[in-house]
């Protein structure tokens, strides 16, 4: 059988080793890339897996200062730079790799576009009164991937979203799997775009 | 007698919607975005005391501010702020290259631009004693969960950012009183794709009338975007 690749797209630190392995365990050849080292990806043969990290969307990153809490960003008025900036890079940039690198998929056997949030993308269970650029960023990139889908899914192409608690645990594996019975076509999952957690729950939009 | 501010008042939706508020007695500031189009001044000739014409583009912090000092000086407080200007951007699918700049502008427009309009004019809505209502209109393009578009990246994306905006002010801001109210006005024949469209459901006053009823009706008692049917949306 082909060799399968898989292109990890702007990956935190804490969660690249385990997606990796869990990959690599599924005898995946993987190859990282990030915003600066992603064009090299022009070079491969063909692409199966593009999965697109959130990097740069933290805490501890120190790239973009989140929001300050408790409604305090309401009076900071670099909370829409901020927003404007977490847009850029989770969305835009994510966008502008998946154009160019479609090519590469198309030749790919897989075909599987795969993003990696956590549930702060999540509208109905966010209870919370900071973070807006952040926030706001992760729901326009589901957004952005549902649309993929009922663009591209016609095509052969499958999506996942999954919402990561850190480590990346269990994210490799998920991405991997396929959710419909290919020989049962009454069963197929894939046309239903949702997003799950580590534990595998459905987390709503 | 209600005070309302609406942003992108001049065509569409948002003058539509300034007519209703006039024409119901209340004062109306329209957010003026084009000069050139003379809509408002002719609506500006019928209630000349109780239209204020405010030049406001939402997506420059400086005109939002400027805005806010003229609104200031004609008064100290407002009742009702209705975040209605919004642009739709291209069309394209993915394979046709979605533009980048497209969709950044789009997004600050239609999610960015509501946030800092909010943040600035907070003030004259926290007045004691006023209806602290503010009223967004969003689009059943913002829906994750039923997305269905396959074009308009820009505009669906904007859409649900400015969803989940609200409902951070929305859990910020209701316990001090503030109403949140997320509209989806239906497919309406206005100026989006730049003239008068000729297709759609509905006439902007139609849907004006409806969305007048909800904002100014039983306050909800939780957040979900409404249509203007009444039906809720889901995020
Ligand atoms: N039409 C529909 O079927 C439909 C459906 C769902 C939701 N909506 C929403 O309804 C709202 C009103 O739209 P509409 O249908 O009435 O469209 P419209 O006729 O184009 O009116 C929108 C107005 O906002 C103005 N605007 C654009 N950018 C602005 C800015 N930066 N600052 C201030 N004003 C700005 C527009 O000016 P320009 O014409 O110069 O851009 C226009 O005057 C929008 O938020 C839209 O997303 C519309």
């Amino acid at each position: 059988m082909k060799e399968e690749i898989a292109v990890l797209y702007d990956l935190r630190e804490e969660q690249r080793a385990q997606i990796k392995e869990e990959l690599e365990q599924r005898q995946i050849t993987v190859y990282e890339k990030s915003p600066e080292t992603v064009e090299e990806c022009k070079e491969l043969p063909y692409i199966d897996f593009l999965i697109l990290g959130d990097d740069g969307m933290t805490d501890t990153d120190g790239k973009i200062t989140p929001g300050k809490t408790d409604g305090a960003a309401l009076t900071d008025r670099n909370e829409s730079l901020r927003a404007a900036a977490y847009y850029d890079r989770h969305v835009i940039n994510a966008m502008s790799v998946i154009t160019m690198l479609l090519p590469w998929m198309d030749r790919g056997r897989r075909k599987r576009i795969c993003s990696l949030t956590n549930v702060r993308a999540s509208n109905n269970l966010c209870y919370s009164t900071d973070r807006y650029g952040e926030r706001m960023a992760r729901a326009a990139r589901n957004m952005m991937m549902h649309m993929l889908q009922n663009e591209l899914a016609e095509e052969g192409y499958t999506f996942r979203i999954f919402c990561d608690n850190g480590t990346g645990k269990n994210a490799g594996s998920y991405f991997m799997r396929d959710r419909s019975i290919d020989s049962c076509p009454s069963h197929m999952d894939e046309n239903r775009l949702v997003m799950r957690d580590n534990q595998g729950r459905e987390i709503p939009w | 007698m209600s005070k309302i501010l609406i942003t992108g008042a001049d065509r569409g939706l948002g003058r539509a919607l300034s007519e209703q508020f006039l024409q119901n007695g209340h004062i109306v500031y329209a957010g003026q975005y084009m000069p050139e189009w003379k809509e408002l001044d002719s609506l500006k000739s019928h209630y000349p005391d109780r239209l204020f014409l405010v030049p406001l583009n939402i997506g420059d912090l400086s005109s939002i501010e400027k805005a806010y000092g003229q609104v200031s000086e004609e008064t100290d407080s407002l009742d009702i702020l209705i975040h209605n200007a919004g642009m739709i951007g291209t069309d394209s699918r993915i394979r046709e290259s979605v533009s980048q700049t497209d969709c950044g502008n789009v997004y600050r427009v239609n999610a960015l631009g509501p946030l800092q309009v909010t943040q600035t004019f907070l003030p004259l809505l926290s007045r004691e004693g006023g209806e602290q209502k503010v009223a967004f209109i969003s689009s059943e393009a913002g829906s994750i969960a039923l997305a269905h578009r396959r074009s308009q990246y820009a505009y669906g994306m904007s859409k649900a950012a400015l969803n989940m905006e609200v409902r951070i002010l929305h859990n910020t801001l209701q316990n001090m009183g503030y109403e949140f109210y997320l509209y989806h006005p239906g497919w309406m024949r206005t100026y989006m794709k730049g003239d008068k469209a000729t297709v759609g459901d509905m006439e902007p006053e139609e849907s004006a009338e409806s969305a007048y009823a909800f904002f100014t009706g039983e306050a909800p008692t939780y957040l979900e975007m409404v249509d203007v049917y009444q039906r809720a949306w889901a995020f």
